[in-house]
């Protein structure tokens, strides 16, 4: 996606105004920074505030105008049209989102955050994105990294990381309401009011609501497809300035979501999504630093008619994590980042219920930039996790587990290197190592319970080693200033040890067999991606972006037992290609995007097993037609999946053509 | 001769201003909202003073620049900048908020630096060689991409303090 000098829808414009004030210098102020440097600054990449041109990591910062221009009304819909993102659309809500590859349902590789806030789940290693507690309208950037990050971000971030950062409601004034209807009988309404408490702070309450009915689905069946999907949110966020350089900033959210979903077995079911989460932050900076405080508590409650394996399932899952964390500079050449995290997480056993599995992690990382010349910086992150599994409550008769099996104890280093070199004004080289972790998720660690004596018997396993991710690459950056282009090159090698699947795996016991997962074995990835960005004249934007990605596996026998459910090499497709032309002038705006994708395959889930499918390739196209009918209203007009009314994207249920219009007001 | 050394590749990385320097509205705007970051920011209305040697042709041409930009009042937010013309031969005598220093005085400006160490004002400049020098605490540039470089003990001198948010965005000495 493009990064434009800083530009503001109409309705934002006095926010951008009243902004363009003196900064106090206190926490981050993502739009004083920006607006100083000419371009999007970050946090994401090394936990530093850094420009995004600066930062040792490939990133992508999706701006509020992106955001506002995709013509998207929901997180995944934005997602697909950035450059190394994969995407599978498996019903109306549900949209799978992973970085460079190693897409499917119930995605694992991405971690996803909220102002830094973990919003995947550890239930099951994914991201409901429904279930996420923002309005569109209130993020300020979203910022994608490619790529291992858990040097930063700890477990789960080893395909990317993707942060969600909103406007601060201590500098930003966002008022903004709008409503939309279209096809499949979409419905959705949004709503984000700031009340500004002077010197003291401000508030911003946000919320919204949508509704819709789900593709016709032959695999599934009318009882699942033939309901409603539903989503409803609200957000309250509220910071307090507690001194020239303090301030206090508390979160609180919640959000109901019922829609149907294929899970990672690949079967449709129709499940609920009820999330709660806390959130409080202390910032300040002084000579001590820039210190953050931060200490936040998810609750998630996960339940499903036909869950696993026709099985209804119901998992509670609830995490609580303390944070601190300080980045100073010591001479003018060396900035560092210290922190210590620790966190608590469990979730409850189901079908059968009466045990919980956890774990508590206590965790130190490290950073430091090192600006070797004015033109050549390193960097190095270091963390390392100590990790406690357990298990308490009570098991089903001839369990082939004890608790005790549990209490295992893990120490998991992760890292990330980047040497970033400023050849000039134009060019820029970044070589960088990382190293990631994946853990297994409290479903595969034990979770999933159910016996049926003398037949079929589902457990989690307390054995499951993480899986791991290397990834080594180069990257290069050109800017051509005469043609207003952007040109962004990066070859990747990515290595991934220890891949689990669901099932696949045995455990023998009293009462009989157990299937389990297991894990599979170890895949790697080389791939090269090639994009452009730039302005033509004075009113068009545009955008072109090619990855090629060839995976090869090296799987055992448990592989063919987890009856193909991982299967990156085919899953994922060799070429992904993405056009997006933008035209804006006057009142008006136009957005057009393109994008291909070589042929997948998956499964597709009959009922009693899954049965293999191949996915040829396919173009698809959004568009978004936009006037400005008054200094606050707005009225949009927005196309998905434009070139055919049914299209085969998945080895599901084909897509449907989305039209849909959109009425916004800002103040 | 190792913050020489590194100021001598600084001024490289910054790519080294053209001999007259144009200072634009986009410069200043630059400088205005860096000085927004130290922590105890200028606030209301302030007064410039922008030090030139006449006889220099560099310096009075870019002094005649900024005195245009900043005639009117140059606002940054609650920021309020005006203009008023100081020789180098008279600078002791000058009553501001802010020095903006101008290109081309070369080692003369040392009285600027010399006198700042009692009166503790900030100094801006887009002559990046004074900031090596140490006679002046930062330096901008807007074009090609936006660049900040502070000396830390001309800073320290002029009590100028930085946000450490802001400090670790930018090229320090």
């Amino acid at each position: 996606m493009p990064t434009p000098p800083p530009r503001y829808p109409h309705f934002l414009l006095p926010v951008a105004l009243c902004a363009h004030g003196v900064a106090q210098a206190q926490s981050i102020d993502y739009g004083a920074l920006e607006r100083l440097f000419q371009e999007p600054v970050t946090t994401s990449a090394t936990g530093s505030p850094q420009r995004v041109a600066d930062v040792p990591e490939n990133m992508e910062i999706i701006t509020a105008e992106d955001i506002r221009r995709s013509g998207a009304y929901d997180l995944p819909g934005i997602l697909r049209h950035v450059s190394g993102v994969d995407f599978q659309q498996w019903t109306d809500d549900q949209a799978e989102v992973s970085v460079r590859g190693y897409d499917q349902p119930y995605s694992q590789r991405v971690l996803v955050l909220i102002n830094g806030r973990q919003v995947y789940t550890d239930d099951y290693s994914f991201t409901p994105w429904s279930s996420l507690p923002v309005e569109l309208g209130a993020i300020r950037q979203i910022e994608l990294v490619k790529g291992p990050s858990s040097a930063l971000f700890g477990f789960n971030a080893v395909g990317g990381v993707i942060n969600i950062v909103t406007y601060n409601p201590l500098y930003d004034d966002i008022d903004a309401a709008s409503v939309s209807a279209g096809s499949q009988q979409l419905v959705q309404g949004s709503a984000i009011a700031t009340l500004p408490l002077g010197q003291l702070g401000g508030v911003r309450i946000s919320g919204g609501a949508r509704s819709n009915q789900d593709f016709p689905n032959a695999a599934a069946g009318a009882e699942v497809t033939d309901r409603v999907n539903q989503r409803r949110n609200a957000d309250l966020d509220g910071a307090l300035r507690l001194g020239d350089s303090t301030s206090l900033r508390v979160e609180a959210s919640t959000t109901n979501v019922q829609q149907n979903q294929v899970n990672p077995v690949y079967q449709y079911d129709f499940e609920r999504f009820d999330t709660d989460s806390v959130t409080a932050q202390l910032n300040s900076d002084g000579s001590y630093g820039l210190l953050q405080l931060t200490g936040y508590s998810n609750r998630m409650n996960q339940s499903s008619d036909a869950g696993i394996l026709g099985l209804p399932v119901n998992f509670t899952d609830r995490l609580s994590v303390i944070q601190a964390e300080d980045v100073f500079k010591l001479g003018a050449n060396h900035t560092f980042r210290a922190a210590l995290e620790y966190r608590h997480e469990s979730t409850n056993t189901s079908p059968i219920t009466g045990a919980a599995i956890f774990y508590d992690v206590t965790s130190a990382s490290g950073m430091w930039n090192w600006r070797l010349s004015p033109t050549l910086t390193l960097t190095n992150a270091l963390r390392l996790d100590d990790l406690g599994l357990g298990r308490d409550g009570s098991s089903p008769p001839g369990y082939p587990f004890s608790n005790s099996d549990w209490n295992r104890t893990r120490y998991v280093p992760s890292y990330n290197s980047g040497l970033v070199w400023r050849l000039d004004d134009a060019d820029t080289l970044r070589l960088m190592a990382a190293r990631g972790t994946l853990l297994p998720n409290l479903v595969e660690l034990g979770s999933l319970l159910y016996q049926v004596p003398g037949s079929l018997a589902l457990s989690g396993t307390p054995t499951l080693a993480p899986t791991v991710v290397e990834n080594y690459e180069l990257d290069w950056d050109r800017q051509l200033p005469q043609l207003r282009v952007l040109l962004r090159t990066a070859i990747f090698y990515q290595f991934t040890d220890n891949m689990i699947a669901l099932t696949g795996g045995f455990a023998a016991g009293p009462a009989g067999v157990y299937f389990t997962p297991a894990p599979i074995g170890d895949s790697s990835a080389l791939g090269t991606t090639i994009s452009l960005d730039g302005h033509l004249l004075e009113h068009w934007r545009w955008g072109a972006n090619l990855r090629l990605e060839r995976i090869s596996e090296s799987f055992g026998a448990a592989a063919a037992a987890a009856a193909g459910q991982v299967d990156p090499r085919n899953q994922t497709p060799t070429r992904v290609a993405k056009l997006n032309v933008g035209w804006s002038q006057g009142r008006w705006e136009s957005d057009v995007f393109l994008a291909y994708q070589s042929h997948t395959a998956g499964l597709n889930y009959n009922g009693v097993t899954g049965t293999p499918v191949n996915v040829p390739g396919y173009a698809a196209v959004d568009a978004r037609l936009a006037c400005q009918m008054n200094a606050h209203l707005t009225l949009a007009l927005s196309g998905q999946n434009l070139l055919h009314a049914r299209q085969m994207q998945t080895s599901g249920e084909p897509v449907q053509r989305r039209v849909f219009a959109t009425f916004s007001a800002g103040f | 001769m190792r913050s020489r050394l590194w100021a001598l590749l600084a001024s490289g990385a910054l790519m080294t201003l053209p001999a007259a320097a144009e200072v634009s509205g986009t410069t200043l705007l630059v400088a205005a909202r860096a000085l927004s970051f130290l922590q105890h920011p200028l606030q209301g209305e302030v007064v410039v003073g922008i030090v030139y040697q006449p006889e220099n042709s560099q310096s009075r041409l870019e002094a005649l620049q900024l005195n245009g930009l900043l005639e009117d009042g140059f606002r940054a937010g609650t920021l309020v900048l005006r203009p008023q013309l100081i020789k180098l031969d008279d600078l002791a005598g000058s009553h501001v908020g802010l020095y903006f220093l101008t290109s081309g005085i070369g080692n003369a400006a040392a009285v600027l630096a010399q006198l700042n160490g009692s009166r503790k004002i900030p100094c801006v400049t887009t002559d990046i060689a004074q900031v090596k020098d140490g006679n002046c605490a930062m330096g901008v540039r807007a074009v090609p991409r936006v660049e900040i470089l502070v000396n830390r003990a001309a800073a320290a001198a002029s009590g100028m303090t930085f946000s450490e948010a802001f400090r670790v965005m930018i090229t320090e000495l």
